[in-house]
Order: C-alpha cells, then sequence, then structure tokens
C-alpha cells in the first residue's frame, strides 16, 4: 500500500476538491444542489449581499403609495434567474413553487379585498366591521351557550360545539329578529371594508410580484450554500476561532437532531398518537412530549460528541489554520458587490422608481 | 494467533490473506496503569459507588489488547481514564480530587495529563459512529485533528490521503470535500474515524466498542481495517469489544473488567479456558468455546477458537459414528395474522424501498426479519405496524386493509413497534406514565389503564421504579420500559427492531426470555436482527430480504445448511451451524445442528 504525495496546483492532483465520481448533486446546508452550478460559484458573503440588496430594493416597490409595477417586474426577473440557476432538484423545486402559490394567492385577496386604496375607479366598497365591539346582552348567547353545553354533556368535546352553536346563532339571530340590550362599545383594531379599486389591484398585485421574488432568491441562496462556506466566510471576516467552531459543531447537532426527530415522531405513531382524533391543545402537548426524547438524545450525544471533540485534541485556547473552507473573493464578487451598490440606491437612495422613470420618459 | 487471524478474515468473507504477523518489538510497556480508582462525582451529598477498583494493566508496546466484560463494568470509563480526559477534564479541586480520583496512568513511559489528548499520542474511536463524525464532509472531518496542530495545508491533504488508504476508503477521497456524512454508511463513518487518528499517527489506539452499532457489513469492515493496523503498522491497539469471536482473532492478551475490576487478563486460548470466571461475571462467550464446555471436546486441553481447532477437538466424534439424532417438534402453524401480496414501498425520491412483497404471517410464530442495511426489512415492519403506508399491493392486518388511514390509525393496538434505541421512544418523565401513554392514546378509562399499568410493570420487573424518571434507568432496563410501554398496548403482534445490538450477554437472555414468553402467550413477534446465533435458537421462520425483495422465506435449518440459500441471502450462519456444515463434509451422516443446545445433545456425554 503506497502512500502518494500530491501538490495541489492544478484541479487534476486535487481529486478531493472534485465531485464525487458518477453524482450529479451534492448535499447543501439543508437540500442539495448540482455540483456545478453558476450561482454557487459567486462567494457566499457576495451571495448574500446580492439577495438583501435585492430583496430591499424589491421591498421599496412596494411603498403603498407609490407601488412601483416596472420596478417590481424588472427586479422579479433576476429572482427568477436565481432560482433557476440554484441548481435545486427538480422536485424539490416544484413542492416549493406549489408551497408559494397559495401563500401569494392569500396575500393578493388580503391586499386586494380589505386594504382602501383610493383610486380613480372602485369596484366593490361596502364595510364589514364598524372598528368596535358592541358590548351585550342578548338572547342568541344564551342559545350558543346552551348548545355549547349540551354538545360537551354530549360528547365531552369542546370545540366543534362551539363551531356547531356558532354556526346554529348566526343562523337562527339572521332569520329571526332575537332581542338585545347593549351595554357599551369598546373600539378595537379599526374598521374593516371590502373596497376593491383599480389602484388597490395594482398595490397587490406588484406585492404579490415583490414577495415573490424576495422568496424565490431566498431559496436559492439556502439551497446553494453549503455549511462550509459560511465557516470559511465567518474566518474570513475574523470571527473568533471558538465561535466558528461552535457555529460548525451545531451545525452538525442539527443534521443529527434532525434523523433523531424522524425516528420519535415515528416511535409516537407507534404509541397509537393517531388512534382517536385530537383536539388542538391535545395536538400541541403531542408535539411537546417529543421534546422529552430529543433533549434526552442531545444529552447523550453531547457526552459522547465531547470525548470525541477531546480526542481529537481539541481545546479552546488553539488556534486552526484554514483548511480548504474559505473561498477566494474574485473578479466576480467585486462585480455582484457593483450590482448591490445599484439596488441599494434603488432601495434607500433618492430613486423615483421605474414607473415614474418610464412614464416620465414616455 | 496468526491461524485465528487467518479464520476469522477468510472463512467469512474470503478477503486479504495475512500472511504473517510481524514478532512483536516487547520495548515497553505503552501503557502502565496502578492502582486506578475512580467514580464519578453526583449530585447529592452521598458519594456513588466506585466505578473503577484498584484496576492495574501493564500494556506492551505492539501489542493488541482486548479488553470485555458485561455492561456497566467500566470499559469505557477506563477509556476516558486512559486517554486524561477523567478527572481531568471534570474540574475537581486538589481536595476533591482525591475522593474521585486515586493511582497512576503513564501512556508511553509519561504519566497521563490534561494535555495528553492534545498531544495526539493516543487516539480513540468510540462506539456510535454517528457522534464521533463532527464536521460535515469527509475531507474536513478527516482534516480537523491536524487542521487543529496548525499543521500546512499540504502535509494535511498528504496524511489523510495515507490514513484513507490504510483504512481500505481510497474509493471515497475523490469528492472528499462534497461527502456529507449522511453519504456514508455505518461501518464507512467508524473507519472515518480510524482514519482521522490515524493521520495524526498516534502511537496508542484505543478502540471503545467500535463495531457494536455497526451491521455485518459495517462490522466486517472495521475488521479488516483493524487486521491491516496490526499486520502492517504494527500499532499499539487497545480494544474494546464484546464480540468474543473479534477478541480471540485480533489480541494477544486479553482482560476481563467486572464491576470495576480486572477480573482476569490471559491469551485468548487461556482465557477462554477459564470458565468459572467468564460464566460468573457474564462475559460473551463464542458459540465454539460453549460447544467444548457443553461437551468436554477441548483442542490441547482448552476450548478451540478456530473451525480448525474445533474439528481436531472433534475427531473422536467422528470415529464414535453414534451421534443422538435431533428431532425439533414441528410448532403447530396458527392463524394467518398479516397478508401481503404485491406490497411495495417509494421513498420520496422515487427510489424503490420495496418491490413486490408477498408474506403471510401465523399467529404464534417467532419469525426473524434478516437481511442487510438497506434491504427494505424495516420498511416492511413499519407498513405493518402502520407507520408507513404501502405505495402499492395489498397488507391486510387481521383481515383489515391497511390502506385505510382509519385501519392504520388504529393499528397501534394490535401491532406494537419497538424501536432499537430506547431514548427515541420514551416520552413521559416517569416510568408508570411512559406506559399510560399509549393507553391515554388508545381511549382506555383511567380505571383500567391504572391496572394494565400495575400488570405490565410486573410483568417486565419495573414495579420498583415506576416512580424513576426513565432517563435514570439502566440501558437494559429503559430496553424493558420501552418493550413494556408497546405491550402495555396489548398487541397480537410485536415488532421487534434489533433487540440485542451492543448489549451484553445477560441482558440478550432477559430480552429474548421475555419475547419468549410473550410468544408462549400466543404473540406473534417479528425480530428484525443480525444475530444469526439469536436467529438459529429462538426463532422458527426465517423471511430473508435482499434489495427489496424476498431472497427466502423458510426454517433456519434450511437456510444455514444450504449453501445456494446462503449465496442468495449473502447471510452467514452462527459458528455452531457453520461447524456442522465442516463436519458434514468429513462424515456425510453427521446431523445438520444449529445451535449450542442441539451440539449438547446430539454429543451429550
Amino acid at each position: 500500500m503506497s502512500s502518494q504525495k500530491y501538490v495541489p496546483t492544478t484541479l487534476e492532483n486535487t481529486p478531493y476538491l472534485q465531485p464525487p465520481p458518477g453524482r450529479r448533486y451534492v448535499r447543501s446546508f439543508l437540500f442539495s444542489r448540482r455540483v456545478h452550478t453558476p450561482l454557487a460559484s459567486i462567494h457566499v458573503l457576495a451571495r448574500v449581499l446580492l439577495v438583501m440588496c435585492l430583496s430591499a430594493a424589491q421591498l421599496r416597490t412596494m411603498s403603498t403609495t407609490h407601488p412601483d409595477i416596472v420596478g417590481a417586474v424588472v427586479l422579479w426577473i433576476p429572482s427568477v434567474l436565481f432560482f433557476f440557476l440554484s441548481g435545486m432538484h427538480e422536485k424539490v423545486a416544484r413542492v416549493y413553487l406549489l408551497l408559494i402559490i397559495p401563500t401569494l394567492l392569500s396575500l393578493f385577496l388580503t391586499w386586494a379585498l380589505v386594504n382602501p386604496v383610493p383610486g380613480n375607479f372602485v369596484f366593490i366598497q361596502q364595510q364589514v366591521y364598524a372598528g368596535f365591539i358592541v358590548v351585550s346582552v342578548a338572547v342568541w348567547q344564551l342559545i350558543w351557550l346552551a348548545i355549547v353545553a349540551a354538545y360537551y354533556w354530549w360528547k365531552r368535546a369542546i370545540v366543534n360545539g362551539i363551531l356547531l352553536a356558532s354556526a346554529v346563532a348566526l343562523v337562527i339571530s339572521y332569520l329571526v329578529p332575537l332581542p338585545s340590550w347593549p351595554l357599551a362599545q369598546v373600539p378595537v383594531f379599526h374598521s374593516l371594508t371590502l373596497y376593491v379599486s383599480d389602484q388597490g389591484l395594482l398595490l397587490a398585485f406588484t406585492k404579490v410580484v415583490s414577495y415573490s421574488g424576495m422568496m424565490l432568491s431566498t431559496i436559492a441562496l439556502v439551497v446553494t450554500s453549503r455549511d462550509v462556506e459560511f465557516m470559511g466566510a465567518l474566518r474570513q471576516l475574523h470571527i473568533p476561532q471558538p465561535i466558528i467552531f461552535f457555529l460548525s459543531t451545531v451545525f452538525r447537532a442539527l443534521n443529527l437532531a434532525l434523523n433523531d426527530y424522524e425516528t420519535i415522531y415515528q416511535a409516537q405513531i407507534a404509541r397509537a398518537v393517531n388512534a382517536q382524533p385530537r383536539s388542538f391543545v391535545r395536538r400541541l402537548r403531542d408535539l411537546a412530549s417529543i421534546a422529552v426524547p430529543m433533549v434526552a438524545m442531545m444529552i447523550r450525544r453531547s457526552s459522547e460528541i465531547g470525548d470525541a471533540l477531546l480526542a481529537r485534541g481539541y481545546t479552546l485556547r488553539q488556534q486552526s489554520m484554514d483548511f480548504y473552507e474559505t473561498s477566494p473573493w474574485r473578479a466576480i464578487d467585486w462585480a455582484v458587490v457593483a450590482v448591490c451598490l445599484v439596488l441599494l440606491y434603488m432601495a434607500v437612495g433618492p430613486f423615483p422608481g421605474l414607473t415614474t422613470l418610464t412614464q416620465r420618459w414616455w | 494467533m496468526v491461524t485465528h487471524e487467518q479464520e476469522f478474515v477468510d472463512q467469512p468473507h474470503g478477503s486479504a490473506t495475512l500472511s504473517q504477523v510481524a514478532p512483536s518489538t516487547l520495548t515497553g510497556n505503552a501503557v502502565d496503569v496502578r492502582g486506578l480508582w475512580w467514580r464519578y462525582p453526583t449530585f447529592s451529598e452521598k458519594p456513588g459507588a466506585w466505578t473503577l477498583r484498584d484496576v492495574a494493566l501493564q500494556v506492551r508496546q505492539g501489542e493488541c489488547f482486548g479488553i470485555t466484560g458485561p455492561s456497566g463494568a467500566g470499559k469505557t470509563t477506563l477509556c476516558r481514564a486512559l486517554t486524561g480526559i477523567i478527572p481531568h477534564s471534570t474540574r475537581f479541586t486538589q481536595e476533591q480530587l482525591p475522593h474521585h480520583f486515586r493511582g497512576q496512568i503513564k501512556l508511553l513511559g509519561e504519566a497521563v495529563t490534561a494535555d495528553t489528548t492534545a498531544s495526539h499520542k493516543v487516539g480513540m474511536v468510540l462506539q456510535d459512529p454517528e457522534n464521533q463524525f463532527l464536521r460535515m464532509s469527509l475531507l474536513h472531518e478527516l482534516g480537523l485533528g491536524l487542521q487543529i496542530q496548525n499543521m500546512p495545508r499540504e502535509e494535511i491533504v498528504q496524511r489523510i490521503h495515507e490514513a484513507l488508504q490504510w483504512v481500505g476508503l481510497e474509493k471515497l477521497w475523490r469528492g472528499a470535500l462534497y461527502l456529507h456524512p449522511s453519504d456514508l454508511s455505518g461501518g464507512q463513518k467508524q473507519r472515518v474515524a480510524i482514519a482521522a487518528f490515524l493521520a495524526m499517527r498516534p502511537e496508542l489506539l484505543i478502540l471503545d466498542e467500535p463495531t457494536s452499532d455497526l451491521d455485518p457489513v459495517g462490522k466486517r469492515e472495521v475488521i479488516e481495517t483493524l487486521a491491516r493496523l496490526r499486520r502492517d503498522y504494527h500499532m499499539t491497539v487497545l480494544l474494546v469489544e464484546q464480540d468474543p469471536d473479534i477478541l480471540a482473532a485480533f489480541c494477544d492478551r486479553i482482560a476481563l473488567l467486572h464491576a470495576g475490576r480486572i477480573e482476569l487478563v490471559a491469551p485468548p486460548a487461556e482465557f477462554y479456558g477459564a470458565r468459572d470466571v467468564l460464566e460468573r461475571c457474564g462475559a460473551s462467550i463464542g458459540e465454539l468455546v460453549r460447544i467444548s464446555w457443553q461437551t468436554g471436546y477441548t483442542f490441547e486441553q482448552r476450548p478451540p477458537l478456530t473451525f480448525a481447532e474445533a474439528e481436531a477437538a472433534l475427531q473422536p466424534v467422528l470415529a464414535q459414528h453414534a451421534l443422538h439424532p435431533i428431532v425439533v417438534a414441528p410448532v403447530p402453524q396458527g392463524e394467518p395474522v398479516v397478508e401481503a401480496s404485491g406490497v411495495t414501498y417509494n421513498y420520496g425520491d422515487g427510489s424503490l424501498a420495496l418491490k413486490g412483497v408477498d408474506l403471510t404471517l401465523y399467529r404464534g410464530e417467532m419469525l426473524a426479519l434478516l437481511g442487510p442495511n438497506g434491504s427494505g426489512k424495516t420498511t416492511f415492519a413499519k407498513i405493518i405496524a402502520g407507520i408507513y403506508r404501502a405505495t402499492s399491493g395489498r397488507l391486510l392486518v387481521f383481515g383489515q386493509d391497511t390502506a385505510s388511514r382509519k385501519v392504520r390509525s388504529r393499528l397501534p393496538g394490535s401491532v406494537g413497534y419497538v424501536f432499537q434505541n430506547p431514548d427515541h421512544q420514551l416520552f413521559c418523565r416517569k416510568v408508570s406514565d411512559e406506559i399510560e401513554y399509549g393507553l391515554k392514546n388508545l381511549g382506555m378509562d383511567a380505571k383500567k389503564r391504572k391496572k394494565v399499568v400495575a400488570e405490565t410493570l410486573e410483568a417486565v420487573g419495573l414495579t420498583s421504579y415506576a416512580d424513576e424518571d426513565p432517563l435514570f434507568l439502566s440501558k437494559g432496563q429503559r430496553q424493558r420500559l420501552a418493550v413494556a410501554a408497546v405491550l402495555a398496548m396489548g398487541p397480537d403482534i410485536l415488532v421487534v427492531d434489533e433487540p440485542t445490538t451492543g448489549q451484553d450477554a445477560r441482558s440478550i437472555q432477559s430480552i429474548m426470555s421475555l419475547l419468549c414468553d410473550l410468544q408462549k402467550l400466543g404473540k406473534t413477534i417479528l425480530i428484525i436482527t443480525h444475530d444469526m446465533t439469536l436467529v438459529a435458537e429462538y426463532c422458527q421462520r426465517v423471511v430473508a430480504f435482499r434489495e427489496g425483495e424476498l431472497a427466502f422465506t423458510g426454517t433456519p435449518q434450511e437456510l444455514f445448511h444450504t449453501e445456494e440459500i446462503l449465496q442468495r441471502t449473502g447471510l452467514r450462519p452462527p459458528a455452531a451451524a457453520a461447524l456442522a456444515t465442516r463436519m458434514r463434509h468429513l462424515q456425510t451422516d453427521f446431523p445438520p445442528l444449529l445451535t449450542v443446545a442441539q451440539w449438547q445433545e446430539a454429543l451429550h456425554p
């Protein structure tokens, strides 16, 4: 068994820095990404800065007084580009896109319906809540209480009883005028009006475009980053060694904890947690009881991890060398910083917004 | 010694033959321990019991020294003391120290101090491969120790590459920067741990039960690595191990640690001859030795340690030609309880864990699910228990189709699943609450629950611990509690995942007798295991998985005595069965024996 000496000058001499043979994807911090993906070749600090500046600029476009729809659409393009250049696994990407859609839809509805933005055309205007609560004694309350109590006596459950009682009370008070005696008016929150105007729709649309851009670029950042890069970046930022080492151990412990969680969750199913319909409180309690074995595992693991660290000769005093953690800061990273400055100007500088600029130009 | 190693490495896989072992250069003691006493600090005023009592050990340089003993004997504590982790990382004051630590420890002629671990003369590989993988890539994991030493990058690369070759993982070098701990198997991780220390060029390597958490393939990988280190690099190795076969094959001398005391130190041949001491201390004993003890046949007035020695010892038997025939009483087959047809399971990423499994389980049988890691046996068991849902195919449990969500959610009441690690499945802070937990979930009323809890605690012998916190029970007790918690829910089928991994002989005996009692009550027991001795001794039927398919269904007898089936399933017979097969080559009418008990019956003097 002979040992070969390596003089790492070219890539051929450093097989350990190349992707494993036959593998198209490598693991990143939480997901996996394609081995050579354009976004990953940018330094992690530049990447973080870029996504932050881009998000800041996107936040500016959502201004309630002057929604900058052109800016939002223009900035959306690099966000989507990042998402597709992140090298995310196709299946995972699809899952995340599916998760984003309902979020955006509800965002759109909230902004379009309940936020009164004055506009040139008003499509719908109807008050649904006056901005104060009337404290009163009413007959429907008695009906409501009676149903809840009866349901509890019958089924020993409360949530379904409340739902049933509320439904019945609503229907009865809608059909039959029931007497009530108001005592006081307490202002809570502000009045809610269903108010749809052209400006409101425009703002909602801008928000959806900008938020989706922010989400996509953030996902791209998380997908491409490997924890080793973070450690290297912290080292380049001259963060004290013990902190870096602590963080790298946290990353590893997180990975172990995720695996433990999976098993513990299965063990809970094996103990019939799903056997009966559970109340919300019960569900929370079951979730909390996962903490007991999680903590037990962590205690047992941490003492062994401590031994393993000591056995490798680790002490807090030592300064350790960089060993393929840091990556060099290259020309492309400077280019990214330049782009960041432009984005930063768009975000906080005296920039009127692309919509205004295009209107002026036209 | 040479023959032992050849035997052990050759017999199972037929890998590298060990031509010769370099003669020991006995220059001095690598380890010298005298009058070592240690007890852990407690949180109360009352001092705890001594974990180590007057331990004295001398390990010569270049020697492979084994330490064995039951769980809780103080083996791991001794390892921690040798590296100086105790008492030097405990922060005792000068007044406190003598109440916890006494004695002298010298490594390589120097007293052990707080800086011993940082001096990189000693490496220590621990039991759990997960916990000692400290970084997120193979390259950084291997380089960690040297990085701390501030070694130049080129030298680190050269040394870790060399170390990786030593442990036979050269193929992982390409792409080491990108290999995540989850990309490696348990055996590979354990070898990486060894390599990480080898890169630091230690003079003494301590291995604390390095194979006990591994499957047979991982075990073999680590053992072959040890053999290579001994053969080629002549390193001083201190091996703490339960497995008598590994100890006998690799160690020059073995020490028996029991309740903190060294009871016996001897070369393997002599060590396994000391039947009284070994039995009194509950040490794990290999099957060949046990056959010799039970039948009285010996090799040079001592128990045989290899198949060649055992064959020689049993020569007089061949001449006799008068063996007692073995009658295995057939177990009456009960009604079917689980019927699977064409069951498949698809992981999220599209790979198939099960590729169409047809299997029927009958009431009252004890059945072993065998196969290498990732062969689908655990997935199948989890589908039976309603933890996973089969992707396609039909699986009936007591006639109910598990495709229905409602059936699956009620399944834990009729199919119990005990996970391998008790710590993953203890959810409460009191032993009695733990047993009650599942009963509450099943909606049992309080009065009945109380009765069942009391009965179950009685059955597993934990009544006196009812108010304890499970965290403070011993590992064996926690395992019993985990079984009890599932048992209380009254399942008719019990799935037990690797109940004996990493346990000593007495814990194995205790858990298996509990399972046998349950079987007598008419329960169906499924054991997922890698332990072939356990299969031969306890199971009536065997189901072997390979790559998501059934490779064999039948009796242990058929499995272990048919060469073709062993080939197909990739399994290995236990030593007692393998010895019988070898005897049958010498004498064709030799009975196909399976267990030590059968050997005793056939040859009873």
